[in-house]
């Protein structure tokens, strides 16, 4: 997002977001890739947790422009924090669904693709977990309330902790109401994940360009090196496109406007770019990239956890050209393009 | 407010973008053009200009008082985009009406503008470019063309290549080394001139494509004389002039079009196959997204902007994507019975003939990469 197309309430959120997260960025919690329970308090305290929640609850009744400018920075400075589990999605969905609990301090959100289990993130620091599933096209959700003595099966995967929670068959299943709640929400996961690349693939992009200006072989800055330029301009291009098509996205979401094909647009572009950006900012790195110490493996193994979850490039494909096969698919395309 | 750069609302766009649809339609419907894939060079049809002209198509950006339309750069993105979409015969007034009308409003005189923008509006006056030299290509500063002063005028002698349409168009703009090389840097004492394609001492000579179409030329001067009043904006800027028009011509949606109707019709005849759909949506979100870059740069460059770098980006990656759909079309129609001679087997012939020339025209990608790579800082 060019910050010339912001408004100057924008702006400021903006900023205090990156300066939080620049904050974060040094600190112990960062640097070990574990959950940083002080940064989480700190975004309660100013605000940016609860950050769509209406005010009558103790939100910020944010849009989902600014809901985005905030993901976004803390994914292009390296940051994990479990806003989107918390607020966009968990916390969307009880509010939607009149769900009397409210939110806790810290929810996480799953899909269940079996009815019996589900591989979520931060189950290992959340209070409640908030899972969907859906059985004879019936969609139900369930909030659980998550103990620190269990351990769950669990993987560490682009800086979180992903979870195997099971033996769900027994747990309190609640109707959703409408099934269009279920889709609007699987949307918004897909969205928020693009967002989270395109915003990875930002930051990768500048921990590259100033890899290849400072470091030096040969006598010269790398990027002096022609072949390396080649790498760097794949880098510009494919992150430059990755954020266009959130863009799109976030335009589509801030106007209540979205549907299946905006989301499958984002998340193609954002997989597939990224797939092309990260492999070349690890190669303009050198082996120095590769180690734990560097930082661009937060980048890049984020981008892959975060690309996979809410289906990925070639799931959202397959919709998107089913969506194109019908009587009109031409016309279906060109609208797609142009709004129009 | 120039009027070029007022506020223009989505909805004004969008009916603007029906309009210009319908319009397209019916006339494809009534057979008043085939469409064709990279139809703004191959596409020459001085009738569907003029036709152009006449429902205020062309030169949409000019002031009216120099018989343009006074609209905004993001409409003609929409009419410009729409025509391709369509495959429409463009390419007789491309030049003329992306690259000579702006120029000649940048750094024309009045004479100039009055001689040949009403023409350009009306679709009757086409243009060449004579930037490339047999020994220039992607090195532009290098070109030895030479203008020498004259009593009255200037003396042009060398040679351009690639030069589109100069065998039917009226004029060209041919960019000239009229001071020599010397402590100056090679882009200093270059300078561009409007030459008319019938002056004694040019002769133009076809360069016959690779599809079998004469699309480009090369064009010799011969001690061409042109008076004063023909140097376009000020002797020795020819460099800067040539570039700062560089954005427009790279961020437009000829950039990632060329190929559409290819894509169309795949598509609308149902010729996807199941295990290609996968790639479709590959294809369709890639297109969408290029559509919303191009049009972002164009939205900068309505504000005034800068806008070289994502200029760049796009035909780095639209002419990129112009030849995936062609590799994608072509696994498409693998194994399916289809004649060769039929609309979707002649587009994919020529779409793979033409494709060598998207990443090379209006800068190669090469070139395009160092500029990304020059805009680069931490």
């Amino acid at each position: 997002m060019s910050p010339d197309s912001l408004t100057a309430e924008n702006r400021d959120l903006r900023s205090m977001a990156d300066a939080l997260f620049t904050a974060a960025i040094d600190r112990e919690a960062t640097r070990s890739g574990d959950f940083d329970a002080d940064l989480w308090e700190e975004l309660h305290a100013v605000g940016l947790a609860d950050l769509t929640a209406p005010a009558s609850v103790g939100g910020s009744d944010a849009t989902w422009r600014q809901a985005a400018l905030v993901l976004d920075s803390a994914a292009r400075h390296g940051i994990q924090v479990p806003v989107a589990e918390h607020d966009l999605l968990a916390g969307w969905l009880l509010r939607t669904i009149g769900d009397p609990d409210g939110s806790s301090r810290t929810d996480t959100f799953g899909l269940s693709n079996d009815g019996a289990s589900c591989v979520l993130p931060w189950a290992d620091v959340a209070e409640t977990a908030v899972i969907l599933r859906e059985q004879n096209g019936e969609w139900h959700y369930a909030r659980l309330r998550l103990h620190s003595d269990d351990a769950p099966p669990a993987v560490a995967f682009g800086g979180v902790t992903w979870s195997r929670l099971s033996e769900l068959e027994a747990v309190n299943w609640k109707p959703v109401g409408s099934p269009g709640v279920a889709d609007a929400v699987i949307r918004r996961g897909a969205a928020v994940r693009s967002i989270q690349v395109a915003g990875a693939m930002d930051g990768m992009n500048s921990l590259t360009v100033e890899h290849a200006m400072m470091r030096r072989q040969f006598g010269q800055p790398l990027r002096k090196f022609q072949a390396v330029q080649r790498l760097l301009a794949d880098v510009a291009a494919h992150s430059a496109l990755a954020g266009t098509a959130v863009a799109r996205l976030v335009d589509a979401l801030e106007q209540d406007a979205v549907t299946d094909a905006d989301v499958a647009v984002a998340k193609s572009c954002v997989g597939r770019s990224a797939e092309v950006l990260v492999r070349a900012s690890h190669q303009v790195h050198g082996a120095i990239g590769t180690t734990q110490e560097h930082r661009l493996h937060r980048f890049s193994g984020a981008i892959y956890a975060w690309s996979r979850d809410f289906g990925g490039a070639a799931t959202w494909e397959r919709k998107l050209a089913e969506h194109l096969s019908g009587p009109e698919a031409a016309q279906d395309l060109w609208r797609l393009v142009t709004g129009v | 407010m120039d009027q070029t750069s007022r506020p223009v609302t989505t909805s004004e766009i969008n009916s603007l973008r029906r309009e210009v649809r319908g319009f397209l339609a019916a006339f494809r419907r009534e057979g008043r053009f085939t469409p064709t894939v990279d139809c703004w060079v191959r596409g020459w049809d001085d009738e569907f200009s003029k036709e152009l002209g006449r429902r205020g198509y062309l030169a949409m950006t000019v002031p009216t008082a120099y018989g343009g339309q006074g609209r905004t750069h993001l409409e003609r993105f929409v009419v410009t985009e729409e025509l391709l979409a369509a495959g429409a015969p463009v390419a007789a007034h491309w030049i003329a009406d992306r690259q000579v009308a702006p120029s000649l409003l940048a750094h024309g005189t009045e004479e100039q503008k009055r001689e040949y923008l009403p023409r350009i509006a009306a679709g009757e006056c086409y243009f060449g470019i004579g930037m490339s030299e047999p020994d220039s290509g992607s090195d532009l500063a290098s070109v030895r063309t030479k203008g020498v002063k004259v009593d009255g005028g200037y003396r042009i002698t060398g040679s351009k290549v690639w030069t589109s349409g100069a065998h039917r168009a009226e004029a060209f703009f041919v960019l000239t080394r009229t001071t020599p090389l010397g402590d100056g840097g090679k882009h200093e004492g270059l300078s561009q001139f409007i030459v008319p394609l019938d002056s004694p001492g040019v002769e133009v000579r076809p360069i016959v494509s690779a599809d079998g179409l004469h699309h480009f030329n090369e064009v010799f001067l011969d001690e061409v004389f042109v008076a004063d009043s023909a140097v376009l904006g000020r002797i020795g800027d020819g460099w800067k002039q040539v570039t700062s028009e560089l954005s427009f011509e790279r961020s437009g949606p000829e950039r990632f079009m060329s190929t559409y109707v290819l894509l169309e019709s795949l598509i609308a005849e149902g010729r996807v196959q199941e295990h290609g759909s996968r790639q479709l949506g590959r294809i369709a979100s890639r297109l969408a997204a290029l559509h919303t870059l191009s049009f972002g740069v164009a939205q900068r460059l309505h504000r005034g902007g800068p806008a070289d770098t994502d200029a760049a980006l796009v035909k780095l990656l639209g002419t990129e994507f112009e030849g995936d759909v062609v590799a994608w079309a072509a696994d498409e129609m693998d194994g399916q019975a289809h004649d060769p001679m039929g609309f979707i087997g002649q587009q994919l012939r020529i779409a793979q003939v033409q494709r060598a020339g998207f990443t090379l025209r209006g800068g190669t990608s090469e070139v395009l990469r160092g500029v990304v790579t020059r805009g680069l800082t931490v």
